[in-house]
């Protein structure tokens, strides 16, 4: 299922309109999103790891009350299975449950609305039952309105991530003779009020971990009132979304989630209220106030005036002199303190997550030859790239797994780096000479490349840095800036030569990473292209040939036993070393999110599957000392933190 | 020509100017690098969910064949025309353009209305000073600030003010905090203010307070700039002889600014100030990204960069309009100020 459509399992590093992943990258790290666990309790089911990881106040009680405030961009939808930006995201997750979640957002998916579930020996049939929890508007939660939720995902007219239900999880289903979906014939049913059966085309490795995507949240099935088709009216030009619809993905949203919707002030702010009847941790919390701010400037300084309680610091104002205390714990995370602010004198806390993405500079085989590939694989410093652009607040990267989900984790990550890496860590021109003049081409024989990346000043600084570093291995590049849609749609016509863009996890497991580099899907022209390298594709290499085998291995063992997990994990590093031969992509970075927060508050460390799939029930504030924080814009109060 | 007709060939000689503004923004939208398809499915690039996408907008007809660019650009000119907005095709997409332009419209208003009014009370005033004051000290202090404040680039000042307030506690060791000033509000004067039911005085002053960092920066140019026209414009009128007359006639001082020197020294300011009452729609993209102010401006670029024609293009219309009624406006006030102006 995983390559037959093409168009299955993946997602370009940003998202539509909202941008926020990509923005990180562009120099700010996580002003759109700020970090935060999610942390949410799974104390009555007592199957996950829910609630464990402190919160820096071991020794205090959670207190009762306040408003979380957060900073966010621009927000466009509330409907779970439209929402396929962060930002948008970030809000749909507190509003809806899902049969399972990230706890703290860490990569292992534990229940939340499924009280237990069941697979069947041949791992296709999933049997959920379903937890005693009711919707904002006071229903049960039933196995009915799952099915009627993932009936949406699979056909509303505004869903974005149909093909998560039908081709990454590879959900039974029909098609008709065009290959669309046939409403009603999926295979999900409702046993009884509580009892969910799931069946699969064929076993699933990560199927907990994809149901806790949001959208597949549970949506009542009375929530909009109209038949699926009916949400949107009209036809040609003139469609529109029908008034039930537009209420309720903008007004009113119903979920089962932690808190109740309360208010959109479009392109402002939005803010959401504590759902008392919780089926799981009542929030601490009385609100959550979101502000919409793009600019880095401007959120810096709303939150140096701490009129948030979580921000990120644009890199120009970071500074790696003031992180105090600094500590990694056992999944990398890197906690501590941060400060004094020069703006408020205040120090924060202080806490940074490697993230499960990688960014890359990529080539288009047909045009790039392969001596040239492996020159800027050569010339390439990952390690300084990620001091001098970023200051250091990126990983650099070697593979195309990053570390937490690369097999035998970050330490069998860099030690196979060590061993095998064939271009070295730092920057070696001689490499890049030897391997260019071996080629034929020297001072008199240039190559010229056209190195395209989208518009984001860190990035075009680092092809200036490569730029200056490859002249001295004959070769001339010249520098273009795109448009993010216009990168990719001339990478689908085949009309970039070298280019960068980067990966995040849709799940969070070697292969979502490694399909970038099966043969077939960078073919560019094809409708599955997701790189547009062609690898292979006039005439197949050893290791392009080696990648398509090792892809098939992987294809070949998709069930979660553990023999099929170890001839996984095995072809995944064929795959690794394949590239590293032929030099399709050179890995350079895996992200990392930083969360700042003021002390007053008090918030789970959150896991790698990032800050937008949090919960923020387990939150609270110090209430003493606290000024009023109200969840209304802009003109509230400070919101001055006790917690020096 | 009677003033009349003078108005009617003003108002018909708009039509040809607004419709070729029209076509140049089509042109420069539509036949840009940025493709609004791609824009608008991002992430879920699939050629049938592409199709679908081209066709609701208007790109190919029902049997997937596309639509020529001169049928796309007579709808464009005919919505346009008659006031169908359309729908955003992007930045929010299936909201009516109109409901986006109602939603972000007032704080755009209210930042541009503060912004002239900062600098019109400001500028002129020093300005006339200045004047009446030829190569004193406090003409040159004026006359340099006029220039300092008209050098500053926006993007710079803007987040100099704003940090500086946001710090203001820790610079002045707690003795002034701009965000505890009087009324409390956000600090730095980042993001707008709520402007609901003003008629309250607090929240009035609280709307207020908020604006005013931005307000100070979008108005500082034409601050400078009608500092230093005023100056010029009073010197001027000050040595001309209907003046020397006046005060050869024994005319009190007072009466000589007011009648005789303010009014005349006014009409070149007329074109300056409504030329920075565009301000007050078009809004500055610049000011609104760094104080958060999210409004026309910041919505008029992420438009225009994200191919969002129908919204682009209907907010360029709306400027177009606006400019083209605040450059009849100001022929006329011309006529009012100074008689001696013909309609020839």
């Amino acid at each position: 299922m995983t390559d037959s459509s093409g168009l299955s399992r993946r997602r370009f590093l940003q998202a539509t309109g909202g941008a926020a992943t990509a923005a990180a990258l562009a120099g700010c790290l996580g002003i759109g999103g700020d970090g935060d666990g999610d942390g949410n309790g799974n104390d009555s089911d007592g199957n996950g790891t829910g609630n464990g990881t402190g919160d820096g106040g071991e020794d205090m009680e959670p207190q009762q009350g306040g408003t979380y405030r957060k900073l966010n961009s621009t927000i466009s939808t509330f409907d779970p299975v439209n929402a396929g930006d962060t930002a948008s995201g970030q809000i749909v997750q507190q509003v809806f449950d899902g049969l399972t979640n990230y706890p703290n957002g860490e990569t292992q998916p534990t229940n939340l609305l499924a009280e237990s579930v069941e697979r069947s020996e041949d791992d296709t049939t999933y049997t959920f039952t379903l937890k005693d929890a009711t919707f904002h508007n006071g229903n049960q939660v039933t196995a009915q309105d799952f099915v009627y939720s993932f009936e949406r995902l699979a056909r509303s007219p505004y869903t974005v991530r149909a093909y998560f239900i039908l081709d990454s999880l590879g959900v039974t289903h029909e098609t008709d003779e065009d290959g669309n979906y046939v409403p009603d014939s999926m295979g999900v049913e409702a046993q009884d009020e509580s009892t969910l059966v799931i069946n699969l085309d064929e076993p699933f490795h990560s199927t907990l971990a994809m149901l806790a995507y949001s959208s597949f949240a549970a949506v009542p099935s009375d929530a909009i009132g109209l038949d699926i088709d009916a949400e949107q009216t009209g036809s040609g030009e003139e469609v529109e979304p029908a008034p039930e619809y537009t209420e309720f993905s903008e007004n009113n949203p119903i979920g089962a989630g932690p808190f109740v919707f309360e208010n959109w002030e479009k392109g402002t702010s939005a803010d959401v209220t504590r759902y008392d009847d919780y089926h799981g941790q009542t929030a601490y919390v009385d609100a959550v106030h979101w502000q919409v701010i793009e600019d880095d400037t401007a959120a810096f300084n709303y939150a140096m005036s701490k009129n948030v309680d979580t921000f990120g610091v644009p890199t120009p104002r970071y500074s790696q002199n003031k992180i105090q205390n600094a500590s990694k714990d056992d999944a990398g995370r890197t906690e501590g303190q941060y400060g004094p602010f020069d703006a408020n004198g205040e120090t924060v806390d202080y806490l940074k997550v490697p993230e499960v993405s990688t960014f890359y500079f990529a080539f288009n085989t047909q045009n790039v030859p392969k001596p040239v590939r492996q020159a800027v694989a050569y010339i390439t410093d990952q390690e300084s790239l990620a001091s001098s652009v970023f200051k250091s607040r990126q990983e650099p990267a070697y593979h195309l797994t990053p570390p937490l989900i690369y097999p035998g984790e970050g330490s069998a990550y860099d030690s196979h780096v060590e061993e095998a890496y064939p271009y070295g860590t730092s920057s070696d021109i001689e490499g890049a000479q030897q391997v260019m003049e071996e080629a034929g081409y020297g001072e008199n024989n240039r190559f010229t490349m056209q190195f395209t990346h989208y518009v984001s000043q860190t990035w075009s600084e680092i092809a200036q840095i490569l730029r200056q570093r490859l002249s001295g291995a004959y070769i001339d590049m010249n520098i273009e800036q795109a448009e993010f849609a216009t990168l990719l749609e001339r990478g689908q016509n085949g009309n970039l030569e070298a280019y960068t863009l980067g990966w995040i996890a849709d799940w969070p497991a070697a292969d979502n990473f490694l399909q970038l580099i099966n043969p077939p899907n960078t073919y560019t022209g094809e409708p599955g292209v997701l790189t547009y390298t062609n690898w292979g594709r006039d005439e197949e290499t050893e290791a392009s040939q080696a990648a398509a085998e090792a892809w098939q291995t992987i294809q070949d063992n998709p069930g979660p036993s553990e023999e099929a997990l170890n001839a996984r994990n095995e072809a995944y590093i064929q795959m690794e070393e394949a590239n590293w031969e032929d030099v399709v992509l050179v890995n350079a970075f895996h992200g990392a999110t930083e969360r700042f927060k003021y002390p007053y508050l008090h918030a789970p460390k959150f896991g790698a599957m990032g800050n937008s799939r949090q919960m923020y029930n387990t939150f609270w504030k110090e209430q003493e000392g606290r000024r009023t924080v109200t969840g209304t814009p802009p003109g509230n109060s400070s919101g001055n933190g006790s917690g020096q | 020509m009677s003033r009349w007709s003078y108005f009617a060939r003003r108002l018909v000689l708009a039509v040809p100017v607004l419709l070729f503004s029209m076509s140049i923004a089509f042109v420069i939208l539509r036949m840009g690098p940025i493709d609004p398809v791609s824009a608008i499915v991002g992430t879920q690039n699939d050629p049938a969910y592409r199709q679908a996408v081209a066709r609701s907008i208007g790109l190919i007809d029902a049997q997937g064949n596309p639509i020529p660019l001169w049928e796309q650009y007579f709808a464009f000119m005919r919505d346009l025309l008659t006031f169908d907005l359309g729908r955003s095709w992007v930045i929010s997409r299936g909201t009516s353009v109109s409901e986006l332009i109602a939603s972000r419209a007032p704080r755009t208003i209210w930042l541009g209305f503060w912004s002239v009014l900062v600098a019109l009370l400001v500028g002129i005033p020093l300005g006339f000073y200045a004047g009446l004051n030829p190569n004193t000290f406090s003409d040159y202090t004026a006359s340099f600030g006029g220039i300092i404040w008209r050098a500053m680039p926006n993007f710079w000042l803007g987040i100099i003010i704003s940090s500086l307030l946001v710090a203001s506690a820790q610079l002045t060791g707690g003795a002034f905090n701009w965000a505890d000033w009087i009324v409390e509000t956000s600090g730095g004067g980042v993001t707008a203010p709520p402007l609901t039911d003003l008629t309250d005085p607090e929240n009035l002053a609280i709307a207020i307070k908020q604006i005013l960092p931005a307000a100070l920066v979008l108005g500082s140019s034409s601050m400078g700039n009608e500092m230093r026209i005023g100056r010029t414009a009073v010197l001027e009128t000050v040595n001309s002889n209907y003046v020397e007359t006046a005060r050869a006639k024994g005319l009190p001082e007072r009466v000589i600014v007011w009648k005789h020197i303010f009014r005349n020294a006014l009409i070149p300011l007329v074109p300056v100030i409504t030329a920075e009452a565009f301000l007050l729609i078009g809004g500055s993209v610049v000011v609104e990204a760094i104080f958060a102010i999210n409004g026309l401006g910041k919505l008029f670029f992420d438009a225009a960069i994200q191919g969002d024609l129908p919204l682009a293009g209907s907010l360029l219309y709306i400027f177009v309009l606006i400019t083209l009624s605040i450059n009849i406006l100001q022929d006329f006030l011309y006529t009012i100020i100074d008689p001696r102006i013909g309609y020839d």
